[in-house]
Formats: structure tokens, sequence, C-alpha cells
């Protein structure tokens, strides 16, 4: 009995148990698979340790178990995850961590546990000079310095240490030059340009991924004569797995998050705009101390509204809306709210507490401290864009509009938690700070890389070509291109390898391609613009098989699959500059040659994917 | 800092756009990939980028002779050979459209898809 019973992500699991068939039914490659959301949603006791599951697997109460049982016997896959920043990157070299709101150039591939190998280099004596124009002057275990004879390339190298064709190596290294020069580190061809300063030391840490065996090299492509390279530190460790990267900035998906439960306010931000007639300055907290609350004050020298305003994009005509705002007198005592096209607008008394007008649509309520929470309902009778606005009100008038007459340039209004929203009735607030950034207090978040459906994508360079199998699991969200094909994972040729896209229909669709010909398997429905969906697509070996949530399956025979390209792109059509996806990619999971994840791991993993993205399967 | 810019460029510049674009920095080659037209179909009268970009890099699309300045400096430090000039910088900028998510008539937020609407052009969407 070899088993190994181990904790890794959470998964318990045993390998190379030679008498699992016949014993204790652990599957095919003798693993015990573990995973918290399969036995959640299979209804399997969560409050037991573990138990035996109906297939012979025992499954553990672990949390956040995720999909890495899928890859347990080291099944060529990806798991790209979001929403644990430690894996994503805002360029593709790995130099700058992400952050919500902008680009993601590089994706570490999870399903290996991201693990880092041991270190190539033992220290520093590894190194050598690169060539007879590079000059040796000193070595040690922790440094080595190498002058250039002449003009040309010159600087350091190890030739015991060569790139892995498809492994991606993780290069931390701390170098000088006596000039200010662009100096070249390299391992089997991936590479990355460092431009030194004269004199000052950089220390730098990046990922490159080999396409060759070339040995670690540190060169100047085009030095003089007498200049000095000092290498201080350098370290090289491979991370497992199948990373995705996008090169150019331009093309790289934004990564965001909004709760969990789904997004309600509809600003683009919280915060309010100054304009000409009235500042908006942040001014210490709202009344549960949580939030900013900022001072809206009537320009001393306008003679105008005093209002800030949002813009909202309306979804259709006859649809009920309503706005809130916190506000607390600060010099002002009445505060009012406007809709745009409805004319619909109340002001509020923040010294009782009261509604001067607006009628029964407007409500107020106390919230202590001098705050109250102020609240307008409409019908929106457009579905074109539409403009919201909070009022500072002229003492003494219930009229919107009436601005304040003499303003002294101090006084005014704090208000806070500004949300439009759906609905006749508010809801919690959700922090907007940015159309990417969206957050509610005690609720958990949803991250996803958006794509804009002009350009973004990403490229994985050798997890691809797959053809005995084919697994892919996602949470998306369409936020545009209806009727278009939009691709969300391709490694396909030409009539070769699979393809996963919305079709022109808007339908979900598998493509596999026989070297001549693609044979297709569709959905039935549909999917819809903004409306977040699980989308499954498998090669079971004996169909192509794709599926929405946990709607019914579009199938159709396989062909006997002519392998496509060993890379694959996510969010584009391989090798042309079409099928951009158009929206939100949450958790990815992909297995090349997947015929044997069985409907348990892929319910496994669609529950994993929906309690991600925060769909109701 | 990034922020969000679209740049149009028309199919008789292309070729001086994207060469420029790779010399100015590593992450801007490969741009301007995707198509426009004004029925969708090929040919391409134009070609698009879009996305966020480092703030010193936007304020290069409209200037021709910092453009081409920092093209120079670009290519040096990749150790590339430029070959662009200051009259392809001259060309590009003043034939291309630069957007910066504002609707530039209303002042109002602009997706990309909406500022194709607004020019007449759709995106290319052949595909197999």
């Amino acid at each position: 009995m070899t088993d190994r019973l181990a904790e890794q992500g959470a998964v318990l699991y045993a390998q190379n148990n030679p008498t699992s068939a016949g014993i204790s039914r652990l599957g095919a490659a003798g693993r015990l698979q573990a995973a918290i959301a399969d036995a959640l949603s299979n209804g399997r006791s969560s409050l037991s340790a573990s138990r035996l599951g109906a297939a012979g697997r025992i499954y553990a109460l672990a949390a956040n178990a995720g999909p890495l049982f899928l890859f347990q016997a080291s099944e060529v896959g990806v798991w790209y995850d979001p929403s644990d920043l430690s894996s994503m990157w805002q360029d593709a070299a790995g130099t700058t961590a992400a952050v919500v709101g902008q680009p993601v150039g590089l994706m570490l591939d999870k399903s290996q546990g991201m693990q880092l190998g041991s270190e190539r280099l033992g220290d520093l004596t590894i190194l050598q000079p690169r060539n007879a124009n590079s000059s040796l002057v000193s070595e040690t275990s922790s440094q080595i310095v190498v002058d250039s004879a002449a003009a040309g390339t010159y600087g350091v190298n190890a030739p015991t240490v060569t790139g892995v064709v498809g492994t991606s190596y993780w290069i931390n290294i701390t170098l000088l030059s006596s000039v200010t020069r662009v100096f070249t580190v390299a391992i089997g061809a991936g590479a990355k340009n460092i431009t030194l300063s004269a004199g000052v030391p950089s220390t730098q840490l990046f990922l490159v991924t080999s396409t060759a065996t070339t040995a670690l090299d540190v060169y100047a492509a085009a030095g003089a004569a007498g200049e000095r390279l000092t290498v201080t530190a350098l370290s090289v460790k491979s991370i497992a797995g199948y990373h995705a990267t996008q090169a150019t900035s331009t093309a790289r998906p934004i990564i965001g998050r909004h709760p969990i439960t789904g997004r309600r306010n509809l600003v683009s931000s919280s915060v309010p705009a100054s304009n000409a007639n009235l500042t908006a300055t942040l001014s210490g907290l709202d009344v549960s101390g949580s939030y900013p609350a900022y001072n809206l004050v009537p320009a001393a020298t306008s003679a105008a509204e005093h209002t800030v305003g949002w813009t909202i994009s309306s979804v259709g005509a006859g649809v009920p809306y309503i706005q809130t705002v916190e506000a607390k007198a600060n010099g002002y005592d009445r505060v009012g709210l406007w809709n745009q096209f409805t004319g619909v607008s109340a002001v509020f008394d923040l010294l009782n507490g009261s509604v001067l007008s607006g009628g029964a649509a407007a409500v107020i309520t106390s919230l202590g401290n001098g705050w109250y929470r102020c609240s307008l309902a409409y019908t929106q009778p457009t579905s074109a864009t539409t403009a919201t606005r909070v009022y500072v009100v002229e003492p003494g008038s219930t009229v919107v509009g009436a601005w304040v007459s003499t303003p002294d340039g101090v006084s005014g209004i704090l208000v806070s938690k500004y949300q439009p929203e759906l609905g006749s009735t508010p809801t919690a607030y959700q922090k907007v700070v940015s159309t990417y950034d969206v957050t509610e207090a005690g609720v958990n978040d949803a991250y996803y890389l958006d794509d804009d459906g002009v350009d973004d994508a990403a490229a994985q360079a050798d997890g691809g070509g797959g053809s005995t199998g084919f697994f892919l699991c996602a949470a998306v969200r369409p936020d545009g291109g209806a009727g278009a094909v939009r691709t969300i994972w391709s490694d396909a040729g030409t009539n070769t390898g699979y393809i996963v896209r919305l079709n022109a229909s808007n339908q979900l669709e598998i493509a596999a391609g026989n070297g001549t010909a693609y044979t297709l398997a569709a959905t039935t429905g549909t999917l819809s613009v903004g409306t977040t969906y699980v989308v499954t697509a498998w090669d079971d070996g004996t169909n192509l098989n794709v599926q929405v949530n946990s709607g019914t399956a579009g199938t159709a025979a396989r062909p006997v699959v002519s392998a496509g390209n060993a890379d694959f792109r996510i969010g584009k059509d391989y090798g042309a500059a079409t099928g951009f996806f158009n929206g939100a990619i949450y958790s990815l999971v992909y297995v090349k040659n997947g015929q044997n994840v069985d409907a348990t791991d892929r319910a496994t993993v669609k529950a994993y994917i929906a309690s991600k993205a925060g769909v109701t399967l | 800092m990034n922020v969000l810019r679209t740049v149009i460029i028309p199919t008789a510049y292309i070729a001086k756009a994207r060469i420029m674009g790779a010399e100015l920095t590593p992450a801007g080659n490969g741009m301007y990939l995707s198509g426009l037209s004004a029925t969708g179909i090929l040919p391409a009268t134009h070609y698009v980028s879009s996305g966020m970009i480092r703030a010193e890099f936007a304020a290069l699309l409209t200037d021709p002779v910092a453009l081409f300045a920092a093209a120079q400096a670009g290519a040096a430090a990749q150790g590339i050979a430029m070959t662009s000039t200051q009259a392809d910088a001259n060309e590009l900028v003043a034939n291309s459209i630069v957007h910066d998510g504002t609707n530039p008539l209303t002042g109002e937020p602009e997706t990309p898809h909406e500022l194709f609407a607004r020019i007449g052009v759709q995106l290319i969407t052949d595909s197999i």
C-alpha cells in the first residue's frame, strides 16, 4: 500500500495505490479525491470530517477545495483564478502585482499549485564570463564582476543552467553596470531586457518562459570597451503550471470585482464630482464610521443650481428606480434629489427629518447623530442614459432647483453612500470605486477579468493540442456582442483542435476538428448580455457536449479529433484578430485530453466555479 | 498610472503605426490587429487598439515630436533598429483617432463599441 494522504490546497488525496481498482474503488488513477463544493452540492454531509461518497471517493470537509483534484496525476490543464490576486500580474513579466481595476498581463496557472522548483543556481560561482570579450575581474559565491574587453557583446552565463521548453522561471537578479546600458537576462530563449543606470544597482524579479534549451545568459548586446558588469544576486526557480500572458499592453483584460450577490449601485463612481458651482470635498466619515462623507459646498460666487450629478445607463422604459443618499446638515439643511426625464424631485429637511416636497415617493429616515437616509423613487420613462442629481437647496425653499442665493463658500451639506438602483426599496449600500471595483460590506467579492471585445485576450504557450478528450468550465458574463461569435477558448488550427465560444446565435458551442471539418455541438438555449453563467464544454471520448449552468446539454457525436495547436488562446480566435470575447471571464478550468473528467468531477468543478461567480446552478 | 485609450488608425498608416508601437516599448508590440470597416466585413479600412496604457504613453499619442523622441529612446533601450521617422510620427498623430473613454460631443462616458457606432465603423468579425 503506497497511499499517500496529504493536504494540498485543502484537497485530500492518495496516489499510486495499486489496489485501488479492486478493493476500494478509488478511481482510475487510484486517487482519493475530495472536494467540499461537490460534497455540498450533492448533499453529502458537510459536518463530518470526511465520508465515503457514492462513487467510492472520500469527500472531505475542506474550505476552498477548488478544482485541484483534476490535476493530481499531473494532468495537463489550467486553473486561472482572478480571485487569487497572488496569481495575477499587471505585466507579462510578472514585475507588477495585479490591482483591481488595472490590466492583467500574466495569469499564473494554479492547477499545479504554483509550486516553485528548487533553486537552479547553487551560488554565483556557477556563472562565468560568457565570451572572449568578457574579462573576469573577480568571482565569489555571492558576486561576479566582468569587464568588456572591446566593443560588442559581453556578460556572464551559466552553461549548465539550461531552459526546459515550456517551463516558466521566476528570476530574481541584482546587477550593476558602470554605464547606462540595456542588459538582457535570458534562459531558454525566454528573456527580459533591463535598463540599468550607471552606478545604480537594480534588483529585478520577473518571469520568463523557455521556448528552447539555451542556457542562462546575462549580457549587454552592444557594450563599449572597458564597461563593467557586477552581478551580486541571482536566483532561478521554475514555477509549475501553464501560465497565460498578454504582452501587448492595450490587449490586456482588466481585473474587476463585484459583490457575489450582484451589482446594484448604478453609478460609475461613488465619489461626487466638483463643478464650477459646487465643490465636493472629502470630509470625515458617514454615520457608521465606515464610508467617506463629502461636504457639498456651493461656490461663493455661484448663482446657479448647486448640484452634483451622476450618469447612469437605463435598462429600459417603465422600470422602477430609486436613488438614495445619506445626508447631514453642515451649514445648510435642505438636500434635494432629482431625476432627468421624469423630472421627479424631492427636498428633505435635515434638521427635523421631514419630506418638504416629493410626495409619497420621497422617504426620509433618521440614522442618528444628525444623519438621515433620503430616498426618491420614480419610474424611468425611457431607455436612454439618464442623469441623477443631489442638490444643496436654498434655505427655506422646497424647490429642488432653488440655488443658495448667498453662498458663503464654507457652509454645505455632508453626503455619503449615494446609490441609484433598480427597484422601489433601497438596499444595502455598494461602494463603487470604479466600474471595475464594486464592494458591499459583509458580502464576498466575485473577481473577473473584463475583456473589452476589441482586442483583449491571453495566450498560453504549450497547454493545447489535445485530441482524445477535452474539458472546460468557466463562469462568463457576456457584456455585448450579441449576434457575433465570441470565443472563450481555442487551440484551433485549420479544421483541427477545439473551440469553445458563444456562436452567432448566442448559444454556447464547442467545435472539434478532424482535419477536414468541424463538428459542432451547441446548447438550445441562449446566453443573454449582462447575465453570468457557468459554461461547461467537454469531449468525453464519445460525444461533444456543452452545458449552461445545469441546463440541458447540447450533444453531438465526436469526430476523430485532429490535434490543434500546442498553445491556446483565451478570449479570441486562434490565429486571427477576431472572435474577441466581450465581457467578464471569472475562474476558468481546462483539462487537455479531459475525457476522464466524469460527471461527478464536472459537478464538483461547476459548483466551485458557480460559487466563485455568484451563479446559482 | 494607467489610463484608458482607444486608438484607431486608418489602414494606409497601419504598418507605420505597428512599427512605431513596437519601437516605443515591448508592450506596444502587437497593437492594431483588430480590423474595422463600415460593414464589419473585410477589407478593413481602419485598425484599432483599446485598453489601459501608461499615462506617459497616452500623452505621446497627440504629440508627434514627443512620440518620435520616445520611439527613438524605446528602440535604443530594446536594442532594435529604429526605422520610423519624424514624418511617420507626424502622419500618425494627424490621422489617428485617440479616444479617452468620453464622448467629446456630450462629455458622457463612451465605450469603444459606442465610439465605433458613432463614427460609423464595426469590428470585423470574420472567423472560422
